[in-house]
């Protein structure tokens, strides 16, 4: 167990390996550096966060290749988080993504971690907020989240990030009506990615005309777009519309409502841990309720009794 | 009886080569270093470590002058697996031919030049799927008009099959290749019987002999089919599958190396009665290094006793009849058939690849195929069974780490003394060409004949084309 | 509790040859690790760096080409330089037993020869971390 003091100081003065070390700690020890991350985040939350989500095969790594090497052209250092399934049989994960990022791997202003969702829900891991703070005091410009999002649920991810973006293909035709309750619902920007594919058009209009003027949970009007990443065509229509959604988000302070809203999530997220954590000290209670032995209500009494103690 | 071999400097692959032609070998094979096959100089910093080892150098014309110093081109036949840098290869190849005077249609031999197959299973691509396409039509067009003996490609399955595929996959995913590749021609304007002739293919023989003898004839159905029905060949020599074969490196073990002798033996049963045209036998120590002078021998020998001594190449297709095969054929050729199919409903083998589609099949049974083992399904003596706790160390062959250093002090003497005025025009005309739809190979010709070097000539084409990022999926 | 461990598997140089590097890497996930592939062709300037960002506790190497000897070598010496020597680093795919030892005196803790069993890697793995020795 290395020491957090010094870690703590590296990281401060910009090391990327404590950096890195310090995303692992999260994962692994959070209990144990608890108290002392609020000496590492800066309460200022300055980065501008995009998070990406689709179906696997949608091509999201390859577009935020591209988006790494248009924000590095316009002199932005970037913070990348990819975020792979875990397997719930055996607690593994293949982590393939930075596969398609791997040409930034030598770029000092790029910084890419992997993560294995480990049971957390919608494509995230229970981590990833925390990872997306260290990045952010570190003083990336621009985080990216890259999740797995196929369901209803998985709509984590445009909480979490400023901008969210949501990645099709012209296949997914038939899977709109399953995406529409969910995803579809939140995405600020919606990309039909490998465009250059049979069906890219019908799929676009098919996107106009349900989505209307319907508005996202914070009024805005999701912009569609037509992309190929691995040709690199469409790339400056998405960064005019990231742009678009900024200006949107920044002129009704909404970044600021939606920053409120994750400081608050966050809060419940450590709370909810560290309650989990506490009750380990009273397997008995655990087990009882498990058993049946006591009912849950008044289990749920005799645990705030034992955590306020 | 076409051996693979190459290694180090051209000098001592020359040595080589001269050896092999006097113990009887029939053709040349020439194997190319990693750095060759994918377009850098022996100079270049992200190459160290890798010049001369699986292969022999050649940074320029006069490299390949020297690898076939004594060898008059017209009477032998080469068969250079090559492909990324086919282009540049094949000029060189056509340079020293006019240098020794010998007109160019006299000239045989082979580039394995299939690019597709380097996406899915080999990893030498350097440019993007669309402009390797490309590069391979200017080349059949080219010999189709002047170097009409050479066989312009080798498309490929051995390496599909050595990455893990099935036997069916490693038909359909080759013969599902040469379909891109036919169309390709056809799209450029070639006419089908003007260049399919010349098409030829390279397997793998596998261990389990029945199988095999019966993917090979399914192969030969399923070919002459294609180039009849889908393709609308008139001559009878488009429709041939003609092949060259090499027997699994894959499946010859580091454990007891004397037994990989047995097993070539039988892989190489399979690929002649599977009516193979050439073949190539691996050595012994296979699993351990490049293979030592006397192993090298021993493989050759055990082609040629094959050839003389067993009565095996006698007839034709001798296991036609039996329930066995004949059944084993239908088989494979369905199930190589459903693969076609899926690949043409994805939209053809170049967007099947840029998908995944391939890559993963082929994966998957690759990870079948090791379960298998761990599993003892699968047997491999001396491997999971049948071991022995004493290994015999045979003697292994290791390559000069001095190589290196040669190749960077011959860069450096010939950049002084070549024209290099003639060069850096050369190569932006070049540059110029690679633009437009123009036929690059008399563009890459000349550029070489003034002694620009692979990778300066590579360099140009990466700046025109682009390079091919890797798709992973497990 | 088990650690989670973290395991970098990469195809240094110009060897193309990567069923092994897959297999092993389905192979480590199937046993409850986090695998991160780096594809074909990187530089060691390239592993060792994705190797940071990842705080990997392992390095796999798959090398067929012969060219281990070098790449090998320039791997650990940068591990050194960032201090990062604690990464356990084997290797795998065509290395004679003569350079073995060469291997280990730069530091790489074990070569797999052709052969091994996916479950000899897992184990080997699971036994060294095992020895609290992460």
């Amino acid at each position: 167990m290395e020491d957090l003091e010094i870690l703590f100081e590296d990281f401060k003065k910009k090391d990327r390996r404590a950096l890195s070390r310090l995303i692992t700690l999260i994962e692994n020890n959070f209990y144990k550096i608890q108290k002392k991350f609020y000496l590492l985040l800066d309460a200022t939350q300055k980065s501008y966060i995009i998070g990406v989500t689709g179906a696997p095969g949608a091509g999201k790594s390859s577009l935020i290749n591209v988006l790494i090497e248009t924000f590095r052209k316009n002199g932005k250092t970037v913070g990348v988080i990819a975020v792979d399934p875990t397997s719930h049989r055996t607690g593994g994960a293949f982590l393939g993504d930075r596969i398609r990022m791997q040409t930034h791997t030598l770029d000092e202003g790029v910084f890419i971690r992997s993560m294995g969702s480990r049971g957390g829900k919608g494509g995230l891991s229970l981590y990833t907020p925390l990872a997306i703070r260290l990045l952010d005091a570190f003083g990336f410009d621009i985080i990216i989240v890259e999740t797995v999002g196929i369901g209803q649920e998985d709509i984590e991810i445009f909480k979490l990030s400023d901008t969210g973006i949501l990645v099709v293909t012209p296949e997914s035709g038939d899977d709109i009506q399953l995406i529409k309750a969910g995803n579809l619902e939140e995405a600020d920007i919606i990309v039909i990615n490998k465009a250059d594919r049979e069906g890219s058009d019908k799929l676009y209009r098919q996107f106009i005309r349900e989505l209307g003027d319907t508005k996202n949970s914070y009024g805005f009007n999701p912009i569609v777009l037509k992309i190929s990443a691995l040709h690199k065509e469409g790339i400056s229509e998405l960064i005019d519309a990231l742009y678009k959604h900024k200006i949107f988000m920044e002129e009704r302070h909404l970044f600021e409502k939606k920053r409120k809203e994750r400081n608050l999530s966050l809060f419940y997220l450590l709370l909810d841990h560290n309650i989990k954590d506490k009750l380990k000290n009273a397997p008995g209670l655990i087990e009882k309720i498990e058993k049946g032995v006591i009912d849950p209500f008044t289990g749920v009494e005799r645990g705030i009794k034992i955590i306020c103690d | 009886m076409r051996q693979y071999a190459g290694f180090g400097t051209a000098k001592e692959s020359n040595e080589r080569y001269k050896y092999l032609l006097s113990q009887g070998q029939t053709g040349l094979s020439i194997a190319f270093d990693l750095p060759t096959q994918m377009g850098y100089d022996s100079d270049n910093p992200l190459v160290s470590g890798e010049v001369g080892k699986v292969g022999v150098a050649i940074d320029s014309l006069e490299d390949m002058e020297v690898l076939f110093s004594g060898i008059p081109l017209d009477k032998v036949s080469t068969s250079m697996t090559i492909n990324s840098t086919a282009a540049i290869l094949l000029s060189m190849y056509m340079a020293i031919a006019e240098k020794q005077g010998i007109p160019f249609d006299k000239l045989r031999g082979t580039i394995q030049n299939d690019i597709l197959k380097e996406y899915i299973a080999r990893g030498t691509y350097i440019y993007p799927p669309r402009p390797s396409m490309r590069l391979i039509t200017d080349i059949f067009e080219f010999c189709a008009k002047n170097i009409p003996k050479w066989n312009t490609i080798s498309i490929s399955g051995y390496h599909i099959r050595e990455a893990g595929s099935t036997a069916p996959q490693e038909i359909a995913f080759t013969l599902a290749d040469g379909i891109t590749y036919v169309e390709a021609a056809i799209s450029k304007g070639l006419d089908v019987d003007e260049f399919a002739p010349r098409l030829s293919f390279f397997f793998n023989a596998h261990n389990n002999l029945l199988e095999e003898v019966a993917k090979f004839r399914a192969a030969r159905r399923m070919w002459a089919k294609i180039m009849k029905e889908r393709f609308g060949a008139k001559n009878p020599k488009s429709m041939m599958l003609r092949f060259h074969t090499q027997t699994a490196g894959s499946m010859l073990t580091a454990q007891q190396p004397d037994n990989n002798i047995v097993r070539v033996t039988i892989q190489a049963l399979a690929a002649v009665l599977g009516g193979t045209q050439s073949l190539h036998t691996n050595s012994r120590d296979e699993a351990l290094s490049l293979p030592t002078e006397d192993s090298v021998r021993i493989a050759l020998r055990t082609q040629q006793i094959i050839a003389y001594e067993s009565g095996v190449p006698d007839t034709v297709d001798p296991l036609a009849g039996s329930y066995y095969i004949e059944s084993m054929t239908n088989r494979i050729e369905k199930e190589a058939w459903e693969y076609i199919e899926k690949i043409d409903d994805i939209g053809g083998m170049i967007k099947a690849i840029e998908e995944g589609y391939v890559q993963k099949e082929i994966q998957d049974s690759a990870y079948q195929f090791q379960k298998e083992v761990e599993s003892k399904e699968r047997i491999i003596v001396g491997v999971n069974e049948f071991k022995i706790e004493e290994e015999i160390k045979p003697k292994i062959l290791k390559v000069d780490p001095e190589i290196e250093k040669i190749q960077i002090e011959r860069l450096k003497a010939l950049k002084e003394r070549r024209d290099n005025n003639a060069v850096k025009n050369a190569l932006s005309l070049l540059k110029e060409k690679a633009k437009t739809d123009e036929n690059l190979v008399p563009y890459i010709f000349d550029a070489v004949k003034v002694y620009a070097t692979l990778g300066e000539i590579s360099d140009v084409l990466r700046e025109v084309f682009g390079v091919y990022e890797e798709k992973i999926f497990i | 509790m088990k650690k989670r461990l973290r395991v970098l598997i990469a195809k240094p140089g110009l060897d193309g040859h990567d069923r092994g590097a897959k297999v092993i890497a389905r192979a480590l996930r199937d046993a409850g690790m986090e695998v991160i592939y780096t594809g074909l062709h990187q530089t060691p300037e390239q592993i060792v760096e994705t190797a940071i960002q990842e705080d990997v506790d392992v390095i796999g190497l798959s090398v067929l080409s012969g060219a281990h000897i070098p790449l090998f070598k320039r791997v650990m010496e940068l591990l050194k330089e960032k201090n990062a020597e604690d990464i356990l680093v084997f290797g795998g795919g065509v290395i004679p037993e003569d350079d073995i030892p060469i291997l280990e005196s730069f530091g790489v803790k074990k070569i797999f020869t052709s052969g091994t069993s996916t479950q000899e890697v897992i184990k080997y793995l699971e036994e060294y971390f095992d020895n609290g020795r992460s």
